[in-house]
């Protein structure tokens, strides 16, 4: 995508470039799951989302524009459990479906997602145990 | 959250983001440019690792080995969360799709884009040793 791709927004490294990789804190009621019925939902409003217009700026660290994104991320439907591991952690849970509706505004452009024709390419809900926890 | 240009002038097929851009090479080729940002952050280490004793740590994974980007693509088999010394629910979603964009001018058009939106929520060990329970969102 990134030949063709005209904005990208996500949450930074902190500190970069091996910090935090597109991760903050948030408060505990935007997201809940249920790792039994492989079910979850994440919804924020507002978030400030900068966009760095691609995704080698972003990683290269490069500018970015003031923007802001909001996102209700539903995980539901047909799920099989789903569960690996490697030394340094683990993770049990659902593989299941998925469906996202998100919006986007920056000065003089707002994007919004449809809700029809999305594409799941990875969808999973579960408990992970890593470093000391694993 | 990854927008390509118009769906009319740039069909585009499904793999994922993750596939179609970060390749092993892009992400080598960013390392370079990222080594005069890393001496850069080095100077301003001490201010920056004293930002917060809850703020949590980075996994030890990367992209790829001998990037410095600790996350792994969201598929099974890798290490979903991106913080370290976690235990707790992990949710991973990749989605492509299509929608509308309007600018100042109210003009629409239409784009592709591709998302990877994840939260964990649970137990970790922050930068200072000590144990807290935190959400953290993934865009």
């Amino acid at each position: 995508m990134h030949q063709n791709q005209t904005n990208d927004f996500d949450l930074g490294i902190h500190p970069y470039p091996d910090g935090i990789f597109w991760t903050v804190r948030m408060p505990d009621h935007v997201a809940e799951a249920d790792v039994d019925d492989g079910t979850a939902s994440y919804r924020v409003k507002g978030l400030k989302t900068p966009d760095y217009g691609s995704l080698p700026s972003a990683l290269a660290g490069g500018p970015s524009v003031p923007a802001r994104s909001s996102f209700d991320v539903e995980w539901r439907g047909p799920s099989v459990p789903a569960s690996w591991s490697t030394r340094d952690f683990i993770f049990s849970g659902m593989q299941t479906q998925a469906t996202i509706s998100w919006s986007a505004s920056e000065a003089g452009a707002t994007w919004k997602s449809d809700s029809t024709g999305q594409t799941v390419e990875s969808a999973f809900v579960g408990i992970d145990r890593n470093g000391v926890f694993r | 959250m990854r927008i390509a240009e118009s769906i009319a002038r740039t069909p585009i097929g499904h793999t994922h983001f993750w596939e179609r851009a970060m390749s092993r090479r892009l992400f080598l080729g960013t390392t370079a440019a990222a080594g005069g940002a890393a001496a850069t952050a080095a100077m301003w280490g001490p201010l920056l690792v004293d930002a917060s004793s809850v703020d949590p740590t980075p996994i030890p994974e990367t992209i790829f080995p001998g990037t410095p980007f600790h996350v792994q693509f969201p598929f099974a088999g890798n290490e979903l969360s991106t913080i370290n010394n976690f235990k707790g629910v992990v949710a991973v979603a990749a989605i492509a799709g299509t929608g509308t964009v309007m600018d100042a001018a109210g003009t629409r058009s239409r784009f592709f884009f591709d998302s990877d939106q994840r939260f964990m929520q649970g137990t970790y060990i922050g930068a200072k040793g000590q144990r807290h329970k935190g959400t953290f969102g993934f865009v």
